[in-house]
């Protein structure tokens, strides 16, 4: 093929229209998946899928969760408790979390942990939505909530319109200040296996304090393999990985494809003396261009279609996950190739 | 200029070992013409390559201009075939991608000659072997002949001292290969010692001196 007087040599098309490809669909995979976790998170409203819900009344001991989530933060991990704030406006919650559960996407600061959750000191993580509403002060940002100043951590939310825009997450104490003891909770684990074990802890711990009421329904039993093997999250993961992998070995290929028709060009330069160092330079300049001239293309378009499809929500850290995927994968053929040949017998 | 002492040579491993080269001797002095002939497989384009370092070689010695050759240093073999040593291989070996002019002016690049001063390098050799005309073509729109000038060309280019050709006139047909010959003739004239590998009677017959190889060494008896 020949553009413009100068050859097209060979394999070259092919590496543009396959880095161009692959940059495409991979970018597309990378920016769906980590999509489809954040759009599970809000669906579920910030919870696991299974939490379980609980009632408390009769109870005076005004200060007893204090306890009550000491002793259960040092017997278990990764667990979260929250309270429902009866205002009929916003959706607002009180968190405690140990560990890690769910964590929703940030537009800017931290999302709580075990410290912030837990201090007495009024917090808030506001959703997108009500950022204009902050007030600064002594370099703080504060959010005040019904008369109560609660410094802002952070920032959640997502670029479109979502659920988690419009809520307010607090700290748990500060939470418990609007809606007394005596309420409706959810406890939430990161792992499905702790459930039973928290649910029962926090229900001898009432014992003889109050009435406490838990819902039967949600997780029932050990997963089995086979369920666990089927189950969606499994399957999406699955999915990923084979599709990185199968991108991956195309990227390989295409490479040793390269390579292979440019055997005359080795040679010749082996015959003419070419330094290691002059021959990484021609390499990179022929491979560099066209492959990253693929990439390119390829993020232009998924840009362009991003712009005309809800679906399609580009970040950089999804351009930065495929570029290492493609060049990075491609540049270690180069180089091992090239050092290979080095220290091969010429 | 060249002296080999009980240079060996093996490809392989264990059972599927060949000893392509079993112990040569020879001396080539400055400005000779010298061919090298021998049967098909009997250590020919070996003993070139090791003479161009293109190939290391596993014991003996290799004395090139006075000085013995470190042939496990790949990296001073390199230095070898860059400043000293132009080199025909039986293939001609030119790079597909680059069209003529490219082809000749490869081993100028990174001398870090002036782009006027490569093109006229390039250009003289480009004529003085016919081909001028051809510069902006690539190898695959070449006849036999004209790839095997292209070849010499790149070879000379860097005004090297010693120049070895493997089978120079092997594809080309008698007329052709005549002016090949002619062209190497024409370089020894002008001081250049050269080295030629050839079946070719003709060839050898305008040498001073024709070494003959028989199984890996040097015979003597012909
Ligand atoms: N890279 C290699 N790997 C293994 N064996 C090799 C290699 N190169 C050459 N040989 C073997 O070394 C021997 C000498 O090969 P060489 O190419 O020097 O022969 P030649 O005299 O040039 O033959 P021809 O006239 O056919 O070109 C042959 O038996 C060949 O099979
Ligand atoms: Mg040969």
């Amino acid at each position: 093929m020949k553009i413009a007087g100068k050859r097209i040599p060979k394999g070259n098309a092919l590496v543009f229209i396959s880095f161009a490809a692959i940059s495409l669909c991979l970018i597309m995979v990378i920016s769906l998946s980590r999509q489809e976790k954040i759009n599970n998170i809000i669906r579920k409203g910030l919870f696991t899928g299974h939490e379980k819900w609980f009632e408390i009344s009769e109870c005076e001991d005004e200060s007893c969760w204090d306890r009550i989530l000491t002793g259960l933060t040092e017997k278990h991990d990764d667990f979260a408790l929250y309270v429902d704030l009866p205002d009929p406006e916003i959706s607002v919650r009180g968190i405690y979390v140990s560990g890690e559960v769910v964590i929703p996407p940030m537009i800017s600061g931290k999302y709580f942990d075990e410290t912030s959750s837990g201090s007495s000191k009024p917090t808030v993580v506001l959703g997108k939505e009500y950022e204009s509403n902050i007030i600064s002060r002594d370099g703080k940002k504060y959010y005040d909530y019904h008369e109560t100043q609660c410094e802002v951590i952070g920032i959640m939310g997502t670029q479109k319109d979502s659920r988690i825009n419009h809520m307010i997450v607090m700290d748990f104490k500060n939470a418990l200040n609007f809606t007394g003891i005596n309420t409706d909770y959810t406890y939430d684990v990161k792992d499905k296996e702790d459930l039973a074990d928290v649910g029962q802890y926090i229900n001898e711990s009432f014992q003889g304090m109050g009435q406490l009421f838990m819902s039967q329904n949600s997780y029932s039993g050990a997963t089995t393999f086979v369920s666990f093997l089927f189950s969606e999250e499994v399957i999406m993961d699955t999915v990923y990985i084979m599709m990185l992998i199968s991108f991956v070995v195309s990227t390989v290929l295409v490479t040793f494809i390269w390579l292979r028709n440019r055997e005359t060009l080795f040679k010749s330069w082996d015959l003419c003396g070419f330094r290691f160092l002059e021959k990484v330079n021609e390499i990179a300049k022929r491979y560099y261009i066209i492959s990253f001239g693929g990439f390119i293309f390829g993020l232009i378009i998924i840009l362009c279609l991003g712009n005309n499809m809800d679906a399609v929500n580009v970040s950089v850290i999804d351009v930065i996950q495929s570029f290492a995927f493609t060049i990075g994968i491609g540049t270690t053929i180069l180089v091992c190739s090239l050092i290979r040949r080095l220290f091969s017998k010429i | 200029m060249i002296e080999m002492k009980n240079v060996y040579k093996s490809f392989g491993k264990n059972n599927g070992r060949v000893e392509a080269l079993r112990g040569v001797n020879l001396s080539i002095a400055d400005g000779e013409m010298v061919s090298i002939m021998g049967k098909s497989g009997s250590g020919k384009s070996t003993l070139l390559n090791i003479i161009g370092g293109m190939m290391s070689f596993d014991s003996g010695e290799y004395i090139y201009d006075g000085k013995s050759i470190d042939y496990k240093n790949h990296k001073k073999l390199v230095e070898l075939r860059r400043n000293d040593i132009g080199v025909v291989v039986q293939y001609f070996a030119l790079a597909e991608d680059l069209n003529v002019y490219n082809n000749v002016a490869l081993p100028l690049k990174y001398k870090g000659y002036s782009g006027r001063k490569v093109k006229k390098l390039v250009m003289e050799v480009l004529e003085e072997l016919g081909i001028s005309d051809k510069v902006k073509a690539y190898p695959n729109e070449l006849s036999g002949g004209q790839k095997q000038r292209v070849a010499i060309a790149r070879a000379i280019v860097k005004q090297p001292k010693l120049i070895l050709a493997d089978e120079p006139t092997g594809a080309l047909d008698a007329a052709t290969g005549e002016e090949v010959q002619r062209i190497f003739k024409k370089l020894n004239d002008s001081g250049k010692t050269v080295i030629i590998v050839t079946h070719d009677e003709k060839v050898a017959s305008i040498c001073d001196r024709i070494i003959h190889i028989k199984d890996g060494v040097v015979d003597n008896e012909v």
